[in-house]
């Protein structure tokens, strides 16, 4: 399936190429030449992929036949879950991070962000999540902010 | 009675406590003069070129002349619109500054291509500093030794020149398209990274020409690797005061070259733009940094915010009449 | 020999209480840049060039300077190798077989053995200095755009190296990091690609967010999904130094990637990161078991941090002799030089002998001094590895968010680098490498610029490339190491039959 993706998206970066931002003639190859010849590559490999893809199945389909095994859907299932309660929480918590990262600053926003973990990844108990996401909120703050006199923003909401 | 009386004179008291709380910062950063933190100095082009080894070094004499330091961070990138474009889009409060203001990216791009923002409007001039000329040298070991030289092997090949610039449709890239098009021989400007890459390229003998600018070139002069056969301004400079001019040579071609000035965004209040002026009229006249200057190879040569300002508009129209007249592209 | 007399005199120059304290503060600053993701070496070397001013001596300042340049290539490891984090290009292969090394148990004989290859490597690239500076600086004058263009080629021939089993998957990485390379500014040209009106888009990814992104969130988010982990490490770990084993294994690894390095560290823009792509796919073509490397073997790690090494003491060559900076960091440090009035290039030896032998004589002590501190910090770090997952993983996000931001004060970055993250995590459900994709990033735009440039002087026609020597030589040697090994393969199988 993700080989079909592939291929469109070669083709429209091939397009895109060709069409925007011009080939070029041989002197001078232009700001389209490169990409036009990786949309292309792309949509070739995409097909030998694609194909590639559809041997591999048939032969799994075959051996299935052979052994008779029907494992695989519990182990997908409980996968589901972890990916629910684990994954995509950690992914919206650091998507909120970067959001608030320089309107609320970025110790407050660390802090808070520590703290979702702790409690909505991980499940941690009140004690716990305070010590973890204090020590370690002001600990990176210290490094980044005090010894490497990097640029951290204070948030915009605030001032 | 008594209560209400002590109610009411603490309410005022509160009152003027808070008024004294909303208006005090205000008093405070009318009365404390800028520069009050750091400021930050950008130069969109990559560290070691000629317009950082300027920034740095006024960064070194900044601090003598103001109460905070100056810090240069470069933003290379799309031959100098990306940092100069930061600059536009910060905070007009005079701690964000662009240096190298009257590049080519400045002057000569916006009559060439699109750019995302108006380098007349969107930015105050407040000093020139400095002025990098172009000049056009050969490899030491090549068959020319003058321009004519070069005009004339041309023609007789009938082959083309190749030529190192160091961005392309920056000042020196101009300065070469506009010299092939007025003696009707055939360039190819080669664009590389930054001055840099393109001065190695051409001290490896890759290609026939190449401009740049004399801090960088000089060394390279004195080393014996380069030969120079040409400057493409309307007068001698000072620098280089045995190179003549393309105009003396017989060949009609002169632009303002990279002008090196500081700038602010839109925005940013008259009194800091005359503030930072100042202390850049009294680091110009340091005879510390003039020698520093000197030993880079780099002229200095002031002006003030108004006539900056008068001075980039004109140098913009001249680079517009000259691609005009000569019919230069970017394709 | 005039030259011993130099080295004396740079020695005395360099041993002198204040030169050695500063050598020492800029070698640890330099490693812990260099185990901080975002903050490179050249961005440290800038922030401290104003201090740099106060120091009277130019010695003093380009001492502390290049500890710090070359203090962040033995710091860059520790990251790859711990937390599949690369610190910068050159890192980045040193992940493949490093962390799995870690995992393994074995992240301290990793640790030991990248110092010490570093140490051995940037040594004999200082001792090269020392005799050969101005052959090589001639020799990297000499590399022009079609050189750098067959150069680069090789190198992204030899990613396809790190592809592991599947070839077609590793081509499609790597069609995407040309891609992605693409996104941006074309310098050639002049035009923006594929930015669609995004601003930030116009400068393109920068490097560091799409490694951290891709090989350390991904490995987080991959982390996440499967069974509670209670550490990064499951296994035990193990040994904390390199074996005697590892020592034999390793040792002919160090030989060839500090000469690879070396070499091909000197060719401006671009130098240590092909020489440590160079140094893997060398190091796996010669072994006896291939098979082992993507899996942990030690030679994957040794040979490209010696490259790495070799290459950041050879980088010093074209400043100091022809006063010609290679890259960011040392752009900085000639640009430090001139404003105190000292002009690196041919001139340097002669006006100014105990700046050129000073440096050089610092590098050395620097060397050892890295060695000294890095070596009883392996036992630490690996330490580092029993943190539970679960404060780990949030403490590497924040850190690499952080990171990203630091390069360009733009919260965009942050979001490129969740959407890396995002991309390499989907990359490892569907059994893609990212070695390949992250590499083609790099190398793409010096392949496409150098091909380009070379293009625009010769006219369009292609027989520039043919009519160069290096070009020739270099894929002469590209297609031995390629076909070589298969010649002896086949030839195997045939007598077999026989």
């Amino acid at each position: 399936m993700a080989s079909v993706i592939l291929i469109i998206f070669g083709l429209f970066v091939a397009y895109y190429s060709y069409h925007t931002l011009k080939l070029g003639i041989m002197i001078s190859p232009g700001a389209g030449f490169l990409p036009f010849f990786v949309g292309l590559a792309m949509m070739i490999l995409g097909i030998i992929w694609f194909f590639l893809t559809l041997l591999v199945k048939e032969t799994e389909r075959s051996k299935e036949k052979e052994d008779g095994s029907a494992q695989p859907e519990e182990i997908e299932a409980s996968a589901s879950n972890l990916i629910l309660s684990r994954l995509l929480p950690g992914i919206l918590l650091i998507i909120i991070y970067a959001f608030l990262f320089e309107r609320i600053g970025y110790f407050i926003s660390t802090l808070l962000f520590m703290v979702g973990w702790q409690k909505v990844v991980e499940r941690e108990s009140w004690q716990k999540t305070a010590v973890i996401s204090l020590l370690c909120a002001g600990g990176l703050v210290t490094l980044f902010s005090y010894l490497l006199k990097v640029y951290l923003p204070s948030g915009s909401w605030l001032s | 009675m008594k209560g209400e009386k002590m109610k009411r004179s603490v309410v005022v008291l509160m009152v003027i406590v808070f008024a004294a709380l909303i208006l005090f910062p205000a008093l405070l950063s009318a009365a404390d003069p800028y520069p009050m933190k750091p400021v930050t100095v950008i130069v969109p082009m990559a560290a070691g070129g000629s317009s950082d080894l300027l920034a740095r070094t006024v960064e070194k004499f900044w601090i003598k002349y103001a109460k905070q330091p100056m810090v240069v961070v470069n933003k290379p990138g799309g031959g100098g619109v990306v940092g100069t474009e930061g600059v536009v889009r910060s905070k007009p409060d005079g701690y964000t500054l662009y240096l190298g203001y009257g590049s080519g990216h400045d002057v000569v791009m916006p009559s060439l291509q699109k750019m995302p923002y108006d380098p007349l409007k969107d930015l105050i001039p407040i000093s020139r500093i400095s002025i990098h000329s172009v000049v056009i040298v050969t490899g030491a070991n090549a068959p020319f030794h003058s321009i004519k030289d070069v005009i004339a092997w041309s023609r007789k090949e009938g082959k083309p020149v190749t030529t190192a610039v160091s961005v392309k449709a920056g000042a020196v890239d101009i300065a070469l398209t506009a010299f092939g098009k007025a003696t009707g021989i055939k360039i190819v400007t080669v664009p590389f990274s930054g001055g840099a890459e393109s001065t190695s390229a051409l001290a490896g003998g890759h290609l026939m020409i190449g401009g740049g600018h004399p801090s960088e070139i000089i060394p390279h002069i004195k080393a014996g690797r380069f030969k120079p056969l040409a400057l493409v301004l309307p007068q001698r400079d000072p620098t280089l005061p045995n190179v003549p001019t393309l105009k003396e040579q017989g060949i009609d071609v002169a632009i303002w070259g990279s002008i090196k000035g500081l700038a602010a965004p839109a925005g940013t209040p008259k009194e800091i733009i005359r503030t930072i002026d100042g202390i850049i009229k009294k680091i110009c006249s340091d005879p510390e940094f003039l020698k520093t200057m000197a030993n880079l190879n780099q002229p200095v040569l002031y002006q003030g915010s108004e006539e900056f300002g008068k001075f980039i508009r004109q140098a913009t129209d001249d680079y517009a009449k000259l691609i005009k007249q000569l019919n230069i592209s970017i394709d | 020999m005039e030259l011993f007399a130099g080295l004396l005199n740079g020695f005395s120059v360099a041993l002198t209480p204040i030169n050695l304290i500063f050598a020492f503060f800029g070698a640890l600053l330099g490693t812990a840049v260099g185990v901080l993701p975002g903050l490179g070496p050249a961005a440290t070397i800038a922030l401290l060039l104003p201090a740099t001013y106060a120091i009277s001596s130019p010695v003093t300042a380009i001492i502390l300077m290049a500890g710090i340049f070359y203090g962040s290539m033995y710091g860059g490891s520790t990251t790859s190798i711990l937390l599949n984090l690369p610190g910068e290009a050159a890192s980045v292969v040193t992940c493949i077989d490093g962390y799995k090394m870690a995992q393994k148990g074995r992240a301290g004989a990793a640790l030991g053995i990248a110092a010490i290859g570093s140490f051995i490597a940037g040594t004999a690239g200082i001792v090269g200095m020392t005799l050969f500076a101005p052959i090589i600086a001639k020799f990297a004058l000499s590399f022009g755009p079609p050189e750098k263009f067959s150069l680069a080629v090789v190198g992204l021939l030899m990613a396809v190296t790190l592809s592991g089993a599947n070839v077609v998957k590793g081509l499609i990485m790597m069609a995407l990091g040309l891609l992605l390379a693409s996104i941006g500014l074309d310098p050639i040209s002049g035009k923006t690609r594929f930015s669609f009106g995004v601003i930030e888009l116009q400068s393109g990814f920068d490097f560091v967010t799409l490694a951290m992104g891709i090989f350390g969130l991904g490995e987080i988010f991959s982390g996440l999904e499967s069974t509670v982990k209670s550490e990064i490490v499951t296994t035990k770990v193990g040994q904390v130094w390199p074996t005697l084993k590892d020592w034999a294994a390793s040792r002919m690894a160090i030989l060839r990637g500090t000469l690879l390095g070396f070499f091909i560290g000197v060719i401006p823009g671009g130098g240590a990161v092909i020489s440590s792509l160079v140094s893997y796919a060398v190091e796996k073509k010669v072994s006896k078991h291939p098979e082992a490397f993507g899996q942990g073997a030690i030679e994957g790690v040794a040979g490209p941090e010696s490259a790495n090494n070799a290459a950041s003491s050879s980088s010093f060559i074209p400043l100091l002799t022809l006063g010609i900076p290679g890259n960011a960091s040392i752009a900085m440090i000639f640009a430090a030089l001139l404003i105190k009035g000292v002009t690196p290039g041919p001139f340097l030896i002669q006006e100014h002998p105990e700046v050129f032998w000073g440096v050089i004589a610092s590098m050395y002590l620097g060397n050892i001094m890295l060695l000294i501190l890095n070596l009883p910090l392996v036992g630490l770090w690996v330490q580092l590895l029993r943190v539970p997952f679960g404060i780990m993983a949030p403490v590497i996000l924040l850190f690499t968010a952080i990171g990203s931001y630091s390069i360009q004060g733009q919260v965009f970055d942050i979001y490129s680098l969740i959407g890396f993250g995002l991309f390499g995590y989907l990359l490892r459900k569907l059994h893609f490498e990212p070695g390949p994709l992250v590499l083609a990033f790099v190398l793409g735009p010096l392949v496409e610029g150098a091909m380009r440039q070379s293009l625009l002087m010769s006219s369009g026609s292609f027989s520039i490339f043919l009519t160069r020597p290096i070009f020739l030589s270099l894929i002469g040697l590209f297609l031995l190491l390629a076909f070589g090994q298969s010649m002896v393969t086949i030839r195997k199988r045939f007598f077999k039959k026989v």
